[in-house]
């Protein structure tokens, strides 16, 4: 292609990113795909939302002692339903408020990849260091991460690795390895997990260091026959073997295909293409991702629309879009509304992560999406003097066109807490089509009405769709 | 199904047996096949919630117009004194609410003032949140009030209808265990289901037949009223050419119809007048009160005046003080009224609750004297007759018993 239309526009930045954002949408328009596309790597900047203060692993076993020993299992309880409900705030808000919407996908593309949950590691720290890990590497190097996310405590303790010992091995994790992880469902033996799991034995996890460490003595350095190869095999020495295993990076490419392109079946010969170059490029996630959105597929027309929007995607990307992301709805109000959707943060129903896809939309989740967007189009247009540095296009203009609320002269200029939709954009009535919808609304949609429009559109069912 | 074989207090068989004149098998095509508009069973208390969307400003709606401090908060937007439709004790309402007069005048009207709640939230997201599920400020509940009374008194889900949301969402009738049913209205409804039956066979889309599909299974039990719906009688009584008005009268034909189902749910706004208030409050007020006005005309000429209660209700009233725009910004305390036939109103009995100071203020907000959860607990064991969920809430002189 030449350069991008606004339609395909939309396109990239509705699925690259969180939400078709106006603002981006039209900073792509007019430009070539390549030029886009280093610009959309090129940018470092993560969130810059200041971390929640949580307790350290070793303070935090020290409290809980302290409470029990003193009979108050209730304040043990409380202090965890406290720091989880920071740490996911935290989570949500870094959604809502970074420039890197691409970064943030992925960080959510990996913490379904790499599963962990709080209701089973109980310690708030971990969690938040393996985020930070994930963070670190979402859009890196894919080998040096699995070995980064294996000896993560978070993991350790999600799935036993710290039980796992000489003559006691534990199988969970190095079953969730090849399973999950690397490999995939029938492409290893059930001898493959076993000899694995002694591979990595020894790992502990320090609670007064905040960090795993590796216990010699626990460690089964017996020969292991692992994928047809023999040798006494630490547990890099098995993620090695996974790594050059083409398997791995086509396991990878299927997942990402049903992030990027579309819930349908793969097609192979796509994959395997992908696969190749991933591995061929030593595990380069960036590049990876670059070629998944210059490939054929990704914008082929037959596969547009055929995403179903995730909770995040629904709930954030709405706000995003709407240009609300600093409403004043509280962060704990839309953490509710993605746990009543299926994906709660911080908290995959297990290891297998969030299934997503078609099961994002059943017979209850759908009526509440649709009150969910109900309640996000319930104010009013024009009032919002919340100052925001990083301001957008659309709410800038808002508060240009003087549309700000102020009471009288003597009183303190108050922070509007109003659900402000900003000034409605300026579009002709075909864009606003494209700009909300993937494919043709499937309601009839027509009326003068810009407030109408909107809701006619967000409220269409082909809105469930990107 | 509610089983009458099952021991329950006296007050709750009671109920059950409110529930059990509902036609148990609903949607049996007999049912249906009636065209004549068969009366509601007496004594099958009916309850309509109204919903005044975006924050009504009631500060212009009850108007304190001997306040000399509501002047001053609002030298532009205050209703004038020789403009008010005066109800006794220096209130008033908006002469835009002329049409509900003659229901104060006949004391089948009563205004619930200063509601509101501890630690007010002023976003519309949250605050009807908490008002729909009659939470505390920082909890969390997933169902509507109403679904939640109906689900603490029976076990399981009702398979008799027992709620109708003619509007954008259920709110307080939103449950899992709760048997509603919400539409639009009817016409879209009905064009809505022929579009995604149109486009779902047509498409090559996954993922859009599937989202199409689960629409249609949501919307299957709501066919089944909108179907008898088709085939109802118009109504005597003309109702406002306005979506209101054509909710109103779409509630009115179900309970004309016989189906027997106690609670409904229609809705009006945007109340949200930040800017270009006077206008629009007033336009609003109008088709609020000449929708009401008609669908109690409706209500006494079918006989069921007396077993009808009808209530508003809104995320927050407005600021004490007018804003820079003409207009008014998110408040807290709000007062309400009640109509129908068993409601003890009028100049007598009408005016419950306190009046809110207009110098004792919040943070520029009125500080609320009724606890909106007190609303609900008058009219879960007032009218409902049902365990309320609310008991240490103060009982409301809201209804005759």
């Amino acid at each position: 292609m030449a350069v991008l239309t606004f339609r395909q526009s939309k396109h990239l930045v509705e699925r690259t990113g969180l939400g078709p954002e106006l603002n981006n949408i039209k900073s792509f328009e007019g430009r070539s795909l390549d030029v886009v596309l280093s610009q959309i790597f090129t940018q470092t900047t993560m969130s810059n939302v200041a971390r929640p203060t949580l307790l350290s692993p070793s303070e935090m076993r020290k409290t809980k002692k302290a409470f029990r020993q003193s009979g108050n299992r209730k304040k043990a309880n409380l202090l965890y339903k406290k720091e989880r409900i920071q740490l996911t705030n935290w989570g949500l808000e870094n959604l809502l408020k970074s420039d890197n919407a691409l970064h943030e996908r992925m960080v959510w593309f990996w913490h379904n990849h790499f599963t962990a949950s709080i209701k089973s590691v109980r310690t708030a720290k971990w969690m938040l260091d393996q985020d930070l890990s994930i963070r670190k590497h979402a859009l890196g190097n894919f080998a040096d991460f699995l070995k980064v996310m294996t000896f993560e405590p978070a993991m350790l303790i999600y799935l036993d690795g710290k039980s796992n010992k000489k003559g006691q091995p534990n199988e969970n994790f190095a079953r969730e390895l090849l399973e999950l992880f690397t490999l995939g469902e029938g492409h290893y033996t059930e001898k493959d997990i076993k000899e694995a799991a002694r591979a990595f034995t020894g790992w502990k996890v320090n609670v007064k260091k905040g960090e795993a460490v590796f216990r010699k003595k626990l460690h089964d350095d017996g020969v292991k026959t692992f994928m047809g190869q023999t040798g006494n095999f630490k547990g890099e020495d098995i993620l090695q073997i996974l790594l050059k295993n083409p398997r791995t990076a086509e396991f990878i490419c299927e997942k990402l295909w049903h992030e990027f392109v579309s819930i349908q079946k793969p097609e192979s010969a796509v994959i395997k293409s992908w696969a190749k170059s991933f591995q061929a490029s030593n595990y380069d996630i960036s590049k990876l991702l670059k070629t998944i959105f210059k490939s054929q597929v990704f914008w082929d027309e037959k596969y547009r629309g055929t995403l179903i929007k995730s909770p995040v995607d629904l709930v954030v990307g709405t706000l995003r879009t709407l240009d609300l992301e600093d409403s004043d709805i509280p962060l704990l109000a839309l953490n509710r509304q993605l746990k009543r959707l299926g994906q709660e943060l911080y908290a995959p129903p297990n290891v297998k992560g969030w299934v997503g896809g078609k099961t994002w939309v059943d017979d209850v989740t759908l009526p509440i999406r649709q009150r969910f967007l109900q309640r996000v189009l319930r104010g009013q247009a024009g009032v919002s003097n919340k100052k925001n540095k990083n301001k957008k296009m659309m709410g800038k203009q808002a508060m240009e066109s003087g549309m700000m609320s102020s009471s009288t002269s003597d009183k303190p200029m108050k922070v509007e807490m109003a659900m402000a939709l900003p000034k409605l954009p300026n579009l002709p009535e075909k864009q606003w089509h494209q700009w909300l919808l993937a494919v043709v609304s499937v309601t009839h949609i027509k009326t003068n009405n810009k407030r109408n429009r909107l809701k006619a559109l967000v409220l269409d069912p082909a809105y469930q769709l990107k | 199904m509610n089983n009458s074989n099952t021991i329950y207090k006296n007050d709750r068989r009671r109920f059950l047996q409110l529930m059990a004149a509902a036609p148990l098998l609903s949607f049996s095509p007999s049912v249906f096949a009636q065209q004549q508009a068969k009366p509601q069973k007496k004594n099958n208390k009916i309850l309509l919630l109204v919903e005044l969307k975006g924050g009504n400003d009631a500060l212009n709606t009850l108007v304190p117009y001997e306040d000399e401090n509501y002047y001053r908060l609002r030298p532009k937007l205050g209703i004038k004194a020789n403009q008010v439709l005066k109800l006794g004790n220096g209130l008033g309402m908006n002469p835009a609410m002329k049409a509900l007069l003659p229901e104060w005048q006949a004391g089948d009207m009563a205004w619930v003032q200063g509601i509101g709640y501890p630690k007010p939230n002023r976003s519309h997201f949250r605050s009807i949140e908490i008002w729909e599920t009659a939470s505390q400020s920082n909890q969390y509940l997933d169902d509507g009030w109403v679904a939640q009374l109906y689900a603490s008194q029976a076990s399981g889900k009702s398979s008799a209808l027992q709620g109708v949301t003619i509007g954008s969402d259920a709110g307080p009738l939103d449950g899992n265990h709760f048997n509603g049913l919400l539409m639009q209205d009817k016409k879209s409804f009905i064009s809505l289901t022929k579009q995604i039956k149109a486009v779902q066979g047509n498409t090559a889309n996954n993922a859009l037949s599937h989202v199409l599909g689960v629409q249609n299974n949501v919307h299957s039990n709501a066919q089944i009223v909108t179907d008898k719906l088709q085939r109802a009688r118009a109504t005597e009584v003309t109702f406002p050419k306005n979506k209101f008005g054509k909710q109103l009268e779409t509630t009115a034909q179900i309970i004309l119809s016989g189906m027997n189902v106690p609670v409904y749910k229609v809705e009006l706004g945007s109340f949200d007048t930040h800017n270009n208030q006077a206008k629009r409050h007033t336009k609003l007020l109008t088709q609020l009160s000449e929708g009401l006005a008609s669908f109690s005309t409706t209500m006494k000429k079918a006989g069921l005046w007396d077993d009808v209660l009808i209530v508003t209700y809104s995320e927050f009233g407005r600021r004490a003080n007018e804003n820079n725009s003409g207009g008014t910004d998110h408040g807290t305390a709000a007062a309400h009224f009640a109509l129908g036939g068993r409601v003890k109103g009028g100049v007598q009995d009408g005016m419950i609750g306190k009046t809110p100071s207009l110098t004792d203020l919040d943070k520029n907000d009125l500080k609320f004297t009724t606890d909106f959860r007190s609303y609900y607990h008058t009219i879960a064991s007032q009218w409902m007759g049902v365990d309320s969920l609310w008991k240490n809430q103060t009982v409301l002189p809201l209804i005759h018993t």
